[in-house]
């Protein structure tokens, strides 16, 4: 049964200037995560266990609480964190990452990344969506073939 | 203020997350409908269909009216609103991130241009003052 109600998803899309590996590389270790995955105002602290089912943690350090940014918790030396942590479902290097994402703004959605060669440089994919709970329950047991396939998702390039 | 309007985010995009509650959200769309007419295309029982209608009036996506014995059923989708509101953020959030990265990867790039230019400058100056 295909529903009109959409499954919300947001769709971004950048052309970066480096090669494939380079840009996966910015993306899952964390030394490297750490240097462009940041607040505009602060830093952040990233720790994975990379492989599939394996988790990451990505603190983001803000130094005030940013209006944009929903349920940062205050720390005690004035800063402002917000903790981003999920599990990784799909690791295809260097060209399709799949991990799930919980922040203080949303839980239980998920975010892939794909990464294309192009011109010399990369064509990156993000999408952010929820993840069904039903689905998120057969996540444990079972892949997600066949899943993303049967959902009737909302699709919205934002990025132009 | 914030956290009551995260909560309530919360809600509703819990409440899309279930494939059946979108289902039953596009049925009220088309018109109202008692729990039962709700329930009638659903392979469920009453019982999961009542907790799924629960779900979605927590989220404000329906209203509930008993007419003597029935339950009426009807949609109020203005928080969808909001929930594609926030998926904006969401991009907007994945932008600044995705044009900070590729500053990263080209600031990256020109440092090591620069050690490469050096070190063949200083390669260069050890030939010459060979």
């Amino acid at each position: 049964m295909t529903s009109k109600v959409q499954h919300p998803k947001v769709v971004v899309k950048k052309f970066v200037h480096a090669d494939c590996e380079r840009v996966f590389d910015a993306w899952t270790k964390p030394e490297l995560m750490q240097q462009w995955m940041i607040p505009g105002d602060g830093t952040a602290k990233t720790s994975n266990d990379f492989r599939v089912g394996g988790s990451y943690s990505h603190e983001m350090i803000k130094q005030q609480a940013a209006s944009d940014c929903v349920g940062g918790t205050a720390c005690a030396d004035g800063t402002f964190s917000y903790m981003h942590e999920g599990i990784y479902e799909e690791i295809n290097r260097p060209h399709r990452l799949v991990f799930t994402w919980n922040s203080p703004a949303v839980q239980n959605t998920r975010v892939t990344v794909e990464l294309k060669a192009q011109d010399g440089g990369t064509a990156v994919t993000v999408t952010h969506e929820l993840i069904d709970s039903d689905e998120q329950r057969q996540s444990h047991t079972s892949g997600w073939e066949g899943c993303l396939e049967n959902l009737a998702l909302f699709s919205k390039a934002a990025g132009k | 203020m914030v956290d009551k309007d995260a909560l309530q985010l919360d809600r509703v995009f819990h409440a899309l997350s279930d494939a059946t509650r979108r289902a039953i959200l596009e049925q009220l769309a088309h018109g109202e409908q008692s729990v039962t007419e709700v329930a009638e295309p659903h392979d469920q029982t009453l019982a999961g269909i009542s907790k799924h209608l629960k779900v979605l009036e927590a989220a404000s996506l329906i209203e509930k009216t008993r007419l003597g014995r029935v339950i009426q059923c009807r949609a109020t989708l203005e928080p969808l609103g909001s929930a594609y509101a926030a998926l904006e953020e969401l991009g907007a959030f994945w932008r600044k991130k995705l044009e900070a990265l590729d500053l990263f990867l080209k600031e990256e790039k020109e440092h090591i241009n620069d050690k490469q230019s050096t070190t063949s400058k200083s390669r260069r100056k050890k030939i010459r003052s060979r």
